[in-house]
């Protein structure tokens, strides 16, 4: 440290400047946080042992653990649980491999790279309610998808969305449209802090590309993966407007046909704001949370486990 | 990868773009394999906006002469859509502009400032961050209600104007700015807020850009909340009117369905390409994170 008169100022009085600096630069944030997440998160704890409804929240009954009984014992709430994670078990592999794919395809000097990034970037900034009307015409009766994939791979000649199990591998595949652009963004970043001269000494050594992708870019963009791999985890395990707005087109219930497209959220969504019960919608919402918390530990286990050996 | 000039003189210039070419070849073929399932939808959608009526969708073969603004215009005289595309921007304008001054401010105290309880505070960030937002519908939906606020501008704007992960964003960008900038800072005798408006904001565009590419993308499309937190269509913000059109009032009007829904991708498609080139570097800190 230089030894200018402002530094020399007594380490005490400076401390106490830090903290009325950081109560003045943290206390909108840390009060708005607090009201809106710390608290209603807190609420949802004590609603879900809670009997009300949303036509009279004020009006409540103490259950105990009645609520949770009630939704682990529903057959929708454990089909929707089967769901959103087939859901994650289809997705996540299959996206994590294509934004690989995709990021190192990026990663070369080729031209257009900017127009591209942009292109696979747009499904994940696009509304996914706008997303999931584009699809409902795309696949439905008279879709020119259903069309040309009906001819070509003898797929239904009908809307996809209102049969089983294509309505829900049409969940699958717009997941997967959808997320893959944001994790090819995140590989790029990843692969654009590998340095160039890694690469170029392996090749010079005469290793191909398939080894030097195998060997080095892969061991070295591991804290990446673990990202992706969490992030999506934690995201196909909260799926909800897709699946809503494709089921629910021409007024059927959500997660149709049957309950083969119905998520937990779809679930939780249902149980509060249809069927106006505030309560297990809030037990729900807490194991929808325990499953996501999981399954995040079990993933992250998993691959340690797999990296190591 | 070698470069021409060091490997020799022999081929001609343009042998040598072949050879490049060669050699990108299946980059290139991955991207436009890609790119075209990627934009085919988008591709339909904005043409499906402009054709002359919903019955030149399942031909083949359309005339390109009788594309038109119709659908457009007929979308706006016959619904609310102008009003909702009104609400959005009203809505995510102002979430976004709190959030970026409120999470960025807050960043800056977890990241360079020593005061008590500043452990705990991350703890919390981090915690809501990881914490699933669906556990908020009915607790913020109840809220909402009993301060009568359904309805209202204030329960779309008020309960999402911080956010964990932008703060936590900022924290990990500003953890990273040397120590000698405070030094620096100090002898030039600016106290700690003075730094963090003349020093620490200026340098943080990057991360400043991508919380707002973020925060605008997650609010704009937000569809959940505003579902519920507004039933009144003159309130209705662009996602959920969106989903009555194409749900309820207009299924058979696919041409005119479809002009909305490029009306409501068009303002985040435009957010991204003006703040993207600072966008994916700063993912660099929060893969480190």
């Amino acid at each position: 440290m230089s030894a200018s008169s402002a530094l020399a100022a007594p380490r005490r009085q400076r401390r106490r400047g830090e903290a009325a600096a950081a109560l003045v630069l943290l206390a909108p944030f840390a009060v708005l946080l607090a009201i809106f997440t710390v608290y209603p998160a807190l609420k949802a704890v004590r609603d879900s042992f809670r009997e009300f409804s949303a036509l009279n929240p004020a009006i409540t009954e103490w259950v105990g653990i009645e609520q949770y009984q009630r939704v682990l014992a529903d057959p929708a709430f454990k089909r929707a649980i089967l769901n959103s994670m087939l859901l994650m078990v289809v997705a996540v592999p299959c996206q994590t491999f294509f934004a690989l794919l995709l990021a190192n395809a990026l990663n070369t000097r080729i031209r257009a790279r900017g127009f591209f990034r942009t292109v696979f970037f747009m499904p994940y900034i696009t509304s996914p309610v706008a997303v999931g009307a584009v699809m409902v015409y795309l696949f439905g009766p008279t879709g020119g998808l259903t069309r040309v994939l009906h001819s070509w791979f003898g797929m239904p000649s009908s809307a996809w969305y209102s049969q089983t199990p294509w309505a829900f591998i049409l969940v699958a595949l717009i997941m997967i449209w959808t997320q893959t652009g944001f994790y090819t963004i995140i590989y790029l970043a990843g692969l654009q802090s590998v340095p160039a001269e890694v690469h170029e000494a392996a090749s010079l050594d005469g290793a191909n590309s398939w080894t030097i992708l195998r060997r080095i870019t892969l061991p070295l963009l591991r804290p990446t993966t673990a990202l992706v791999l969490l992030m999506g985890t934690i995201v196909s395990l909260q799926v909800f407007e897709q699946p809503y707005v494709l089921s629910t087109t021409g007024g059927a219930l959500p997660g149709s046909p049957g309950d083969s497209t119905l998520t937990m959220v779809m679930y939780l969504y249902a149980e509060a704001f249809r069927y106006q019960r505030l309560g297990s919608a809030s037990a729900a919402a807490l194991v929808v949370m325990a499953v996501i918390v999981v399954f995040s530990i079990l993933q992250a286990v998993a691959r340690r486990r797999l990296f190591r050996s | 990868m070698m470069t021409p000039t060091t490997v020799g003189t022999r081929g001609t210039s343009r042998n040598w773009a072949l050879v490049r070419w060669a050699q990108h070849a299946p980059a290139y073929l991955v991207l436009v394999v890609a790119g075209a399932i990627v934009l085919w939808p988008f591709v339909w959608t904005l043409y499906a906006s402009f054709v002359a009526s919903d019955l030149d969708l399942a031909r083949s073969v359309v005339s390109l002469d009788a594309m038109s603004f119709g659908h457009y215009r007929d979308i706006v005289g016959t619904s609310q859509i102008g009003r909702w595309f009104g609400n959005s921007v009203i809505v995510t304008v102002a979430i976004v502009g709190a959030n970026l001054a409120l999470n960025t401010m807050a960043g800056y105290a977890l990241a360079r400032l020593r005061f008590p309880g500043r452990g705990l505070v991350m703890g919390i960030v981090v915690g809501t961050m990881m914490m699933p937002p669906q556990i908020l519908f009915v607790p913020l939906y109840t809220m909402i209600v009993s301060w009568g606020w359904l309805n209202t501008y204030w329960a779309l704007i008020i309960p999402f104007i911080v956010n964990p992960f932008g703060a936590f964003l900022m924290r990990q960008f500003f953890v990273e700015l040397p120590q000698e900038l405070d030094d620096a800072g100090r002898v030039d005798g600016l106290g700690r807020i003075g730094f963090f408006f003349r020093i620490a904001l200026p340098v943080s565009a990057p991360a400043i850009a991508t919380q707002a590419i973020l925060l605008f993308v997650w609010n704009w499309n937000s569809f959940v909340f505003p579902s519920v937190l507004v039933t009144k269509p003159e309130m209705f913000t662009l996602p959920v009117g969106i989903y009555q059109i194409t749900h309820t009032a207009f299924t058979n009007h696919v041409a005119q369905s479809m002009a909305g829904v490029i009306l409501t991708m068009v303002p985040t498609l435009i957010v991204f390409v003006l703040f993207q080139r600072r966008f994916v570097g700063a993912f660099t800190g929060v893969a480190k994170g």
